[in-house]
C-alpha cells in the first residue's frame, strides 16, 4: 500500500511538471512569429500526437489549446493552434473554431481543423456560417462542405449557383455530394456555360453520376453520360459519356463506340478502343465483328490489342485471319494477339506463319506458339502434325519444345527419327534443350543409331548442352566410355569429339587406347589430343608422328605442336617436332613457337632450310638478333 | 494447366552467381514469366502528329523535364509559367533556342495555359502541393499531363487526380523515371525468380517532412508569393521555399520520404507487383523491437523504411538477397524475362508522348503514381502520428482511427480549390 502510494505521488508528480511545461510552451506558443525558436512548438505538437491514446492528456491540452488561441498574438500562432486542434480536437472545439470562420486571416486554418474532424457537428458549424461570411471565405467554406459531402446544405447551396464569385464552388460542391436530383440542376447549365465553369460543371455531373451508381440509381447515371455524347462537345467530354455509359450499359455503348471508333478524330478513337477494353461484358469481340473486319489497318490494329488485352476469344477467328491482312502491323499485331487469347486451334495457322515468314513476324509467331495459354496444346500438335509441310512441322516440334509440356521430350525423342531432316534438327535441339541425367541414355542411343549419320553435330551439340546440367562427371563419363564400345567408326569420332570438350585424367587413357583404332578413328582422337590443355598425351603422339607409314603421322605431329607450349620443357618439345618435320610442312609452327620461349634453344645449324621458309627465318632471326646471346648460340 | 518441365536458361552457361537451387528456380520461373512483348505501331496513330505542349513550374528541375521534351520531335512547346519570372525566362530561352524564334509564351498563372485550346499536353514541375489542382484542371480542360514526383500532397488529392483521369480519358504520367529506368536490374531479378520468392524489401530514403517555421524575409519584386503558396496555409515569405528548398516542410511536400520515396518506394512496390494496390499495415519504429517504419502487405510482404545492404533498395527472397552482399558491383545477367516497361522510345519522357498519340496507359499511369505515393504518405502519417496505421488498399480508407483518417487530405486554402 505505501508502494502504491510512493507510485502514484510520482506520477502525479510526473503528470503536474509535464503540465507545466505544456503551461510554458503554450505561453511561449501565444507569441509565435516566424524566425523565433521553435522547440516549444515542436514539443506542443509530439504532445498533441501523444495524447491521442490518453482522453486525460488530450482533454488537458486540447482545453489549454481553446484557452490559448483567443490570446493568440499573431496569425501565424493562431494558425499553430488550429494545427493543434486538427490533431486532437474533439467536439469541444467545433464552437472555438467555428468562432474564426467569418475572420479573414483565420477562416482557412479554422476550416483546416473543421473539415478534417469526421463529426457531423464539424459539418453543421461549416452549413451554419455559409451565408455569414464575405464571399472569398464563403468559397472556402463552400469547397469543405462538398470534401465532407455535407447533404443537408444541399438547399442552402442550390442559390449561391447564381452568384458568379462562387457558382464554381457550388457546382464542384454539388457533384461531391452528389444526391439524386443533382442532375436536374446541373444538367441545364451546361447549356449556359462555357470555358471553366462548364468543365467544373461536366466534372461535378460526372462525380454525381458516379456517386448515383454506387447508390444503385444506373438511370440517373445513364441520364448524364448521354448528355456528353454529342458531337459538338469537345472529345473529352465525349469519351467521358461514353466510357461512363460503357460502364453501366455496354449494349448501348458498343455501336457508340464503334461509330467513334471510326472518327476521324484520332483521340476519339483511340480512347474509344480503349474504353472497349475496359467493357464489363463478354464477347465483345464478336459483337465488333464487322468493325474488326472492315476497319482502316491503324483502327484495326487499336481493336485488336483492346480485344486480345481484355482475354477476349470471341474475336480470335477474326484475329486469325488478320494474319493474312496485307498490311505489316496489323499482321504483327494479330500474331501478338493470338499469344494472348489464342487456343489450341490457333497453332497451325501460326506454326503456318513461322513457317512461311522471316525476321520479326517469324520470331513474333514462334513466341505466340510458345505462349499460347490452353490445355491440350501439344496433344493437339501431335494429333494434326502429319498432315502438314515439313516446314511446318518443324515449327510444331519446336513449339513442342519451347511449351515445355511435361511429356514434350518422350514425343521429342520421336520427332527424332523423323523422315525430314528439318523436323530431325528441331527435335534433338528440343532435347537438348530440355532434357536431363534422365534423358542422356536415350540421347547416347541416338548418337549410336541416328536416322541419318548427317544428324550427328546436332546431337553432339544435344549432349554437350545435357551435360551442363549434369554434375556429376562420372555419369556423363561412363556414358560415353559405354558408347565408345560401339563398333561404328562414325560413334567412336563423335564419343572422340565430346571426350574432347571435357578434358580430364579419366579420359585420357580411353582417348588413347582409341590411337590403336582404325585411321578415321585414330585421326578423330588425334585430333581431340590436340586440344589437350596438358602435355600428357605427347608421347603418345610422337609415337604415332615417328611412324613413317601411319597417314596420320603429319596429323600427329600437328597435334604434337600443338601441345608442346604446354610442355614442362617447351624448347626441347619444340627440337622434338622439329627433327620430326622431314617434310617442314609444320615448321612455320615450330618456330612461331619456338619464339615464344627461349629462343636460345633454337636449333638450326645443320639443317636444310627450304627457300620458303625464309620470311619466318628471318623474322626468328630478327628476334635472336635482339638477343645477342641466342643468336651467337644458334649460330654456333 | 498443363504441368511444366522446367526448361533450363536457354543454351547457354549458368549465372555464376546464383546458388544451385536458386538457378533452377530461376530458370523455371523466367521461362514462364516470359510473355509477348505488348506494342502499339506508330502507324496506328499518324506518326507526324504534332503535341502542343507546355511547361508550368520551370525551376531547376521544370526546366531539366522540359529538355529532355524539347528532344522529341513531336513535341511543340509553345508555352512556360512561372510565378518567378526568372525561371520562366530561363525556361523560355531554351524553347527559343530550340525553336529557332522568340514565339515561346511566358505566364506566371497557370490558367493562362489551362484555358489555351491549343495545347495537347502539359509537363507540371511546380512544388508539389500545386501538383493536383494545376493537374486536375488541366485534364478537366482535355490535356494530358506529365507530372514530376511526388505527384500529390495528400492521398485524397491522388484519389481525385486518378479519378478525373479516368473519367476524361486523359493520359497522366507520373515523373519517376528511376523506377524503371534505374531499378530494372532489380525488377529483371526478381520477376525472373531469380532470388525465389520476395518477402521481405528495404528502401533507403529519406524521412518525413515538419512545421516550417522560416523566419520571414522582404519579398523581391518578381515573385507572386501568394500564388506560391495557392492551396496551402499562408505563411510569410521565406527566398528558400521558391528555391527549391520546401521539400521538409509539410505544408508544401512529404519530405524524403515522398520525394525520393517515389522513386524508391515505386521501386520496391513495382519489383514486388504491388503497385496498384497498398500496404494493410503501416508500423511506424517504437525504439524499442520495432527498428523500422514497417508496411505490411495481405500477401505478407513486408517493406521497410531504412535498412538494408544495398543502398536506395534491398531485397531478400527465399533463395538469395539483392544486391548481393559481397559483391554488390558485380551484378550478374538479370533472367531474360520480359517486363512491360516503356512504350515508345525515349525513356519516361518518350513512354508519355506515345501515349499522348496512342491513347494507352504510360508507365507511370496517375493509378501507380498515386499508389505510390500514397504508400509514402501512410509512411508519413505513421511518423507522424507515432502510431500503427490500418489501411483498406481496396477503398483507400483508414480502417478505425478517426484521427489518422484527418491525415488523408487538407483543405485548401480559398480561393485555391482543387478538382
Amino acid at each position: 500500500m505505501k508502494n502504491f502510494l510512493i507510485i502514484i505521488s510520482l506520477l502525479f508528480i510526473g503528470f503536474n511538471s509535464f503540465a507545466d511545461e505544456v503551461d510554458e510552451a503554450i505561453s511561449t506558443a501565444i507569441n509565435f512569429t516566424d524566425g523565433k525558436p521553435s522547440e516549444p512548438l515542436k514539443f506542443l505538437e509530439a504532445y498533441a500526437v501523444e495524447s491521442i491514446n490518453n482522453p486525460d492528456r488530450r482533454n488537458l491540452i486540447e482545453i489549454k489549446i481553446l484557452d490559448a488561441l483567443p490570446k493568440a498574438n499573431s496569425r501565424r500562432a493562431e494558425d499553430f493552434f488550429c494545427r493543434l486542434l486538427r490533431i486532437v480536437g474533439t467536439k469541444k472545439s467545433i464552437s472555438v473554431l467555428e468562432g474564426m470562420l467569418d475572420d479573414k486571416e483565420a477562416s482557412h486554418m479554422a476550416r483546416y481543423a473543421l473539415a478534417s474532424m469526421n463529426y457531423k457537428e464539424a459539418g453543421q458549424a461549416l452549413h451554419n456560417n455559409l451565408n455569414k461570411v464575405s464571399e472569398p471565405l464563403m468559397a472556402g467554406i463552400i469547397d469543405s462542405l462538398g470534401d465532407i459531402r455535407y447533404q443537408k446544405a444541399i438547399p442552402d447551396l442550390i442559390p449561391l449557383l447564381d452568384r458568379a464569385s462562387v457558382a464554381n464552388n457550388v457546382t464542384r460542391a454539388l457533384g461531391l455530394i452528389g444526391a439524386t436530383g443533382v442532375a436536374d440542376i446541373l444538367i441545364p447549365r451546361l447549356s449556359k456555360t462555357t470555358g471553366k465553369a462548364y468543365q467544373v460543371t461536366a466534372q461535378a455531373l460526372l462525380r454525381s453520376a458516379e456517386n448515383q451508381i454506387e447508390n444503385g440509381n444506373n438511370k440517373e447515371a445513364q441520364k448524364i453520360y448521354k448528355t456528353f455524347i454529342d458531337p459538338s462537345k469537345d472529345t473529352h467530354f465525349i469519351l467521358a459519356g461514353l466510357n461512363g455509359l460503357a460502364k453501366i450499359n455496354d449494349s448501348e455503348a458498343i455501336p457508340l463506340l464503334t461509330e467513334a471508333i471510326k472518327s476521324d478524330d484520332i483521340q476519339l478513337a483511340n480512347g474509344a478502343a480503349a474504353i472497349i477494353t475496359q467493357l464489363n461484358t463478354d464477347n465483345i469481340g464478336e459483337k465488333i465483328k464487322d468493325l474488326l473486319e472492315k476497319a482502316p489497318p491503324n483502327m484495326q490494329i487499336l481493336l485488336i490489342g483492346a480485344i486480345s488485352d481484355r482475354g477476349d476469344k470471341s474475336a480470335l477467328p477474326t484475329i486469325i485471319n488478320l494474319t493474312k491482312s496485307d498490311n505489316i502491323d496489323v499482321r504483327l499485331t494479330a500474331i501478338q494477339a493470338i499469344g494472348k487469347i489464342g487456343d489450341s486451334n490457333s497453332l497451325l495457322p501460326v506454326a503456318t506463319i513461322a513457317a512461311s515468314t522471316t525476321g520479326h513476324e517469324r520470331n513474333l509467331a514462334r513466341s505466340t506458339i510458345a505462349n499460347i495459354k490452353s490445355e491440350n496444346v501439344q496433344n493437339t500438335i501431335i494429333a494434326s502434325i502429319k498432315e502438314t509441310s515439313p516446314e511446318i512441322q518443324s515449327e510444331l516440334v519446336r513449339a513442342i519444345a519451347s511449351r515445355a509440356e511435361e511429356s514434350a521430350l518422350k514425343h521429342l525423342f520421336i520427332y527424332a527419327k523423323s523422315e525430314f531432316p528439318s523436323v530431325r534438327k528441331e527435335a534433338i535441339r528440343g532435347i537438348g534443350i530440355l532434357g536431363t541425367a534422365n534423358e542422356l541414355s536415350n540421347l547416347m542411343n541416338l548418337l549410336i543409331n541416328p536416322a541419318e549419320d548427317s544428324d550427328r553435330a546436332d546431337i553432339e551439340s544435344a549432349i554437350v548442352y545435357n551435360f551442363r546440367r549434369i554434375e556429376n562427371n562420372k555419369i556423363k563419363f561412363n556414358a560415353l566410355k559405354e558408347a565408345l564400345k560401339s563398333p561404328k567408326p562414325k560413334v567412336k569420332i563423335s564419343v572422340l569429339s565430346l571426350l574432347g570438350k571435357n578434358p580430364n585424367n579419366e579420359s585420357l587413357p580411353l582417348i588413347i587406347s582409341t590411337l590403336k583404332s582404325e585411321q578415321s578413328v585414330q585421326l578423330a582422337a588425334i585430333n581431340t589430343l590436340a586440344k589437350w590443355p596438358n602435355e600428357e598425351p605427347a608421347s603418345d603422339l610422337i609415337q604415332i608422328a615417328s611412324d613413317k607409314k601411319n597417314q596420320n603421322k603429319n596429323s600427329a605431329l600437328d597435334a604434337y605442336i600443338s601441345i608442346a607450349s604446354k610442355a614442362k620443357n617447351p624448347t626441347e618439345a619444340y627440337q622434338k617436332a622439329l627433327l620430326l618435320d622431314e617434310s617442314k610442312n609444320s615448321l612455320k609452327r615450330i618456330l612461331s613457337g619456338l619464339n615464344q620461349f627461349n629462343c636460345s634453344s633454337i636449333i638450326i645449324s645443320g639443317m636444310d632450310l627450304g627457300a620458303h621458309l625464309s620470311c619466318d627465318l628471318i623474322f626468328s632471326f630478327n628476334v635472336c638478333f635482339l638477343h645477342p646471346s641466342c643468336f651467337l648460340h644458334s649460330m654456333g | 494447366m498443363t504441368k511444366k518441365i522446367p526448361i533450363p536458361q536457354h543454351l547457354g552457361m549458368p549465372n555464376k552467381a546464383l546458388t544451385k537451387s536458386s538457378r533452377r528456380k530461376f530458370i523455371k520461373t523466367s521461362a514462364l514469366a516470359a510473355s509477348l512483348p505488348s506494342f502499339v505501331p506508330s502507324s496506328a496513330f499518324g506518326a507526324n502528329d504534332r503535341i502542343n505542349f507546355a511547361g508550368i513550374g520551370m525551376g531547376g528541375r521544370g526546366r531539366g523535364d522540359l529538355n529532355s521534351f524539347l528532344g522529341f520531335s513531336e513535341i511543340q512547346t509553345l508555352a512556360v509559367c512561372d510565378v518567378v519570372k526568372s525561371h520562366a525566362d530561363q525556361a523560355k530561352d531554351a524553347v527559343d533556342r530550340k525553336n529557332g524564334n522568340k514565339d515561346c509564351k511566358t505566364y506566371v498563372d497557370y490558367r493562362e495555359i489551362i484555358t489555351r485550346d491549343d495545347i495537347d499536353a502539359i509537363l507540371i514541375a511546380t512544388p508539389d502541393h500545386w501538383h493536383a489542382k494545376i493537374a486536375i484542371e488541366a485534364m478537366m480542360s482535355g490535356k494530358d499531363v506529365f507530372c514530376e514526383k511526388p505527384e500529390t500532397l495528400t492521398i485524397k488529392e491522388g484519389q481525385m487526380m486518378r479519378d478525373t483521369a479516368r473519367r476524361f480519358g486523359r493520359v497522366f504520367s507520373g515523373g519517376s523515371q528511376r523506377v524503371w529506368g534505374d531499378y530494372n536490374w532489380f525488377h529483371r531479378m526478381i520477376y525472373g525468380g531469380a532470388i525465389g520468392e520476395v518477402k521481405e524489401a528495404w528502401v533507403n530514403v529519406g524521412g518525413p517532412s515538419g512545421e516550417c517555421y522560416l523566419p520571414e524575409e522582404p519579398l523581391p519584386n518578381g515573385v507572386d508569393w501568394n500564388r506560391w503558396l495557392g492551396p496551402a496555409p499562408w505563411r510569410p515569405y521565406h527566398p528558400a521555399l521558391t528555391r527549391g528548398g520546401f521539400r521538409p516542410f509539410r505544408d508544401y511536400s512529404g519530405g524524403g520520404m515522398t520525394d525520393w520515396g517515389c522513386h524508391g518506394f515505386g521501386g520496391a512496390l513495382f519489383a514486388l507487383n504491388l503497385h496498384e494496390t497498398g500496404p494493410v499495415k503501416i508500423t511506424p519504429p517504437d525504439g524499442k523491437d520495432i527498428k523500422n517504419l514497417t508496411y505490411e502487405f495481405s500477401n505478407g510482404v513486408k517493406i521497410y523504411h531504412g535498412g538494408g545492404w544495398g543502398g536506395l533498395l534491398s531485397f531478400k527472397g527465399t533463395e538469395n538477397e539483392i544486391p548481393f552482399r559481397n559483391n554488390s558491383k558485380n551484378r550478374p545477367n538479370p533472367p531474360s524475362v520480359y517486363i512491360p516497361n516503356y512504350k515508345g522510345q525515349g525513356g519516361l519522357s518518350g513512354d508519355f508522348v506515345h501515349c499522348v498519340k496512342s491513347r494507352e496507359k504510360p508507365f507511370r499511369d496517375i493509378e501507380r503514381a498515386h499508389r505510390t505515393a500514397t504508400h509514402c504518405h501512410l509512411g508519413n502519417i505513421a511518423y507522424w502520428l507515432k502510431r500503427e496505421i490500418k489501411w483498406d488498399p481496396v477503398k483507400e480508407e483508414v480502417i478505425g482511427d478517426s484521427e489518422a483518417s484527418r491525415w488523408i487530405d487538407r483543405p485548401k486554402r480559398e480561393p485555391f480549390t482543387i478538382g
